[in-house]
């Protein structure tokens, strides 16, 4: 696992938005435990203290939740989960979106164009 | 915590420190950050009680320091301080000596750590290899402050990913840290406090988190504000 | 108190362990020359004899009167043991500053770890203190050791009939300066190892000075050393100050000696201490 963080946003904020790709692709788990915090640090190479950060904002989200004296966990709320995933689709859509705007092209035009990279990703991956 | 108040040095007639004050809390990484020669190493040394101050006051959790506090606070200096015809092995059985605090178990892992072989001669280490030395000869203390002058200095990039991930390791896990350095740029995201030094004095005193959070700007960028400004 | 003596004697033997080499180079030095000399010196009296002899054809009886017989003493006179105890004392002087001054130059700053060490910063003080005598002592009961040895095989070298009475003891007492060395006399050896003793302790006060204040501090060294030498010397005026030469015994003016000594020991201890506690710098 390897991040590269800018030095301008809070890192913790980007250890969360790690973390909820990380979820939203399916690399953890509903119910998956979480490395400690100080495995998270050491992975990330960044301070525990900004680790412990992100776990208890990602904890009041209830993306993860933690049983007294165990490791934390990532949520089993489906609805929970459900929420992220669409919160993470509404911003890439929105991004996405945004980039495509100052170019006039239909919906028509597009819709090939995005299933043609699709594909060419899918190819990749195999 | 370790307190400095109004810390003031002088050498001869020329004014190091000119009234020094910050804290360095347990459970966290501090640095301390200033060109070369602006006094990071001298307060250091007077921290340790190796250099008299001429004013002010310096306490660790409260105590001004004397020799049993060695066991609650290390220094790792930017020299060599083992002696280079003992081994290893016996650089740290003379630590197991002294202190009460030596912990040889955390010896053995940070000398598997830092792959060290424990029958080499000081001597015949490398720059880096004596770099990684010193910090065993501190890391493996059970001490709740670290003092580390310069750890990445003079050292080549491989070492220097090693120390790096020391700071982000059970190794330094809730003890408070203060490390000096003239070049941030590889650990601004390792560092909770940045302690910004400059003619002697505190120029700014910030957590790096907040700052970016607040302000949206990075530790260099304040730097830069504070010495081009 | 028992963790601060048990530190005390680790740190000895740890500076015992660094004197080594130094110690027994110089051991090794002085029972060389000195095994030259008790063989060398009988030798060159037996040639010159036995030349004159055969030269002049006299008997064994002549050229004793001549040349008068071979003690014991006039092996030891010589510079093959004379020598060797010079080269002990000044290496032990040079050594005395050397073991400060070796933690903070070269390349590595040693002082750094030992000034950190959890104990009392007095034990590097008494540390290096004793070893030095212990330096000091083992050179001295080597050179004992050396005599005894020396007198037989002078002894076994030289032909009876030549050889004069002298015990190696009468031979040691001849020479002032094995008089400092040998305790032959107890109260002589031990004023004579007492003033020494006094000596490295200002030498060890004055070097923390320069260590503390830098070039103050070899002023400052330079007064103190001053005073404590006119303090030392003044029992052999107090006649002369005071007009008065029968007013003190020899006894009484050891006494005062004695006493002077002890002040300026325990003041420069006490004066090492705050040095070493408050003002050393690294």
């Amino acid at each position: 696992m390897h991040v590269v963080f800018n030095k301008r946003d809070p890192i913790y904020l980007q250890v969360i938005t790690h973390l909820k790709k990380m979820i939203v692709s399916g690399q953890l788990r509903a119910g998956e435990e979480m490395p400690s915090r100080r495995q998270l640090a050491t992975q990330l190479k960044i301070n525990p203290n900004t680790v412990q950060r992100a776990y208890s904002e990602m904890e009041e989200q209830r993306l993860l939740f933690t049983e007294p004296n165990k490791p934390s966990r990532v949520t089993e709320d489906p609805s929970v989960l459900q929420q992220l995933k669409k919160e993470w689709l509404n911003q890439a859509i929105d991004q996405f979106v945004t980039a495509i705007d100052p170019i006039d092209l239909s919906i028509e035009d597009l819709l090939p164009l995005i299933e043609d990279e699709l594909a060419n990703r899918k190819k990749e991956y195999r | 915590m370790i307190e400095l108040k109004d810390v003031q040095k002088q050498f001869g007639r020329k004014k190091v420190l000119n009234g020094v004050s910050f804290t360095v809390e347990k459970g966290e990484i501090s640095c301390l950050v200033g060109v070369n020669g602006v006094g990071k190493t001298t307060i250091l040394n007077a921290i340790m009680n190796l250099t008299p101050i001429k004013k002010g006051s310096i306490t660790i959790d409260g105590e001004s320091i004397t020799p049993s506090l060695y066991n609650k606070i290390a220094f790792i200096p930017d020299a060599a301080i083992s002696l280079p015809h003992l081994t290893i092995q016996e650089s740290m059985d003379f630590m197991n000596d002294y202190y009460d605090t030596w912990n040889p178990k955390r010896a053995k892992e940070i000398v598997k750590f830092f792959r060290l072989n424990p029958t080499d001669k000081l001597r015949d280490l490398s720059k880096g290899n004596q770099a990684k030395v010193n910090l065993l000869m501190g890391l493996a203390l059970d001490v709740d402050y670290i003092l580390m002058d310069e750890p990445f200095s003079g050292i080549d990039v491989f070492t220097r990913e090693q120390i790096t991930e020391v700071f982000s390791s059970y190794l330094v896990e809730d003890r408070g840290v203060l490390i000096t350095t003239h070049e941030i740029n590889d650990i601004e995201h390792l560092l909770d406090k940045v302690i910004l030094l400059d003619e002697g004095t505190i120029y700014k005193e910030f957590n790096a988190e907040i700052m970016r959070e607040t302000e949206g700007k990075s530790v260099i960028d304040v730097m830069r504000e504070v010495y081009n400004g | 108190m028992k963790k601060n003596i048990k530190a005390l004697l680790d740190l000895t033997t740890f500076e015992l362990d660094r004197l080594s080499k130094f110690l027994y180079t110089l051991l090794g030095v002085t029972l060389l020359a000195n095994l030259i000399g008790y063989i060398r010196t009988p030798m060159q009296y037996i040639s010159r004899m036995n030349e004159f002899m055969s030269t002049q054809s006299a008997t064994s009886q002549q050229a004793l009167e001549n040349f008068g017989s071979f003690s014991f003493y006039h092996a030891i006179n010589t510079m093959w043991i004379s020598g060797p105890i010079a080269l002990g004392i000044s290496g032990f002087l040079f050594y005395a500053v050397f073991i400060w001054y070796r933690e903070w130059f070269g390349k590595n700053t040693f002082a750094y770890r030992l000034l950190m060490l959890p104990i009392p910063r007095m034990t590097l003080f008494f540390s290096k203190l004793i070893v030095i005598y212990i330096g000091i002592f083992s050179l001295i009961a080597t050179q004992i050791i050396s005599f005894f040895v020396g007198f037989q095989l002078v002894s076994a070298i030289m032909p009876s009939e030549w050889l004069a009475g002298t015990t190696a003891l009468e031979a040691i007492q001849m020479n002032p300066l094995f008089m400092y060395i040998i305790p032959v006399d107890t109260l002589y050896f031990m004023v004579i190892n007492g003033i020494g003793l006094v000596f490295i302790i200002v030498l060890f006060t004055l070097i923390l000075m320069e260590r503390s204040f830098a070039l103050k501090g070899i002023v400052l060294g330079i007064i103190y050393a001053g005073a404590a030498l006119a303090l030392a010397v003044s029992p052999f005026f107090i006649d002369s100050i005071l007009q008065n030469y029968y007013m003190l015994y020899a006894s009484e003016i050891l006494l005062i000696i004695i006493g002077i000594m002890t002040l300026i020991a325990v003041t420069s201890l006490l004066v090492s201490r705050h040095l070493l506690t408050k003002k050393i710098t690294i």
